[in-house]
């Protein structure tokens, strides 16, 4: 069993066609997977949509019908929702020490990453999908595979 | 004949309704009506944006939705990133 942990750059394709698309489908489609999300990717979910309704891209009331479709897809346990908890922001401190530094390792970036690191063991190896090549780095940096749907 | 009720949420201005092929070649009468929502009725386990009443998109419509959006989504959630200044 692994455990595909989707960013919002990687989920998002899932809804929005794009390069990528075809990627994500196919991470989707096994029964051999675990599919995880934090807590915080169903905020920044929300988030981008709101923005593009604030860009005069999307309607209100486009905006209220693909969130009840993503709120849906995650009751209907598409993903499992982590809710970031006490250790993972002892992680994501420990992260911004060793890497933040160095590299723009953004608070938001650090939980998230430490929510995939947290999902990552042993007897279920987690894979962080994420176009977000910045992050991916550190990632890989901190021993967890990386995915790429734009690159798959 | 009696009238066809349909209720249904508009994505589009174009309609897909099976329920008035008996209908087809014969002259009739469109009215469409908006809705009140019900108010909203969470019930336990639900969760937010997931009303008792409210349909839920497919996913072929959410990206029908989501097609009129240029360019990759994945970068502009990126770009939203970006601007996070801490």
């Amino acid at each position: 069993m692994t455990t595909h942990v989707f960013d919002t750059s990687a989920l998002l394709k899932l809804y929005h066609p794009e390069p990528g698309t075809a990627a994500v489908e196919a991470l989707l489609a096994g029964s051999d997977r675990r599919r995880v999300i934090s807590r915080l990717t169903r905020v920044e979910v929300h988030s981008a949509l709101a923005k593009l309704v604030r860009m005069g891209r999307l309607s209100a009331g486009e905006y209220s019908l693909l969130t009840r479709l993503f709120c849906s897809d995650l009751r209907a346990k598409r993903f499992a929702v982590i809710r970031p908890l006490v250790r993972h922001h002892d992680l994501a401190e420990e992260l911004i020490g060793r890497h933040g530094l160095t590299r723009n390792l953004r608070t938001q970036d650090a939980i998230q990453l430490a929510v995939a690191l947290g999902e990552n063991t042993a007897t279920a190896p987690a894979t962080l999908v994420t176009t977000d090549v910045p992050l991916a780095a550190i990632a890989a940096l901190e021993g967890l595979a990386v995915l790429n749907p734009d690159l798959a | 004949m009696p009238a066809i009720r349909i209720r249904t949420t508009l994505v589009s201005d174009t309609l897909t309704l099976p329920e008035l092929r008996p209908l087809i070649g014969k002259t009739v009468e469109i009215r469409v009506v908006e809705r009140k929502p019900n108010k909203r009725r969470r019930t336990k386990g639900a969760a937010e944006g997931d009303t008792d009443d409210g349909r839920v998109l497919t996913l072929e419509e959410a990206r029908a939705i989501l097609s009129k959006i240029p360019g990759k989504l994945s970068d502009f959630v990126l770009e939203m990133r970006a601007e996070e200044r801490y």
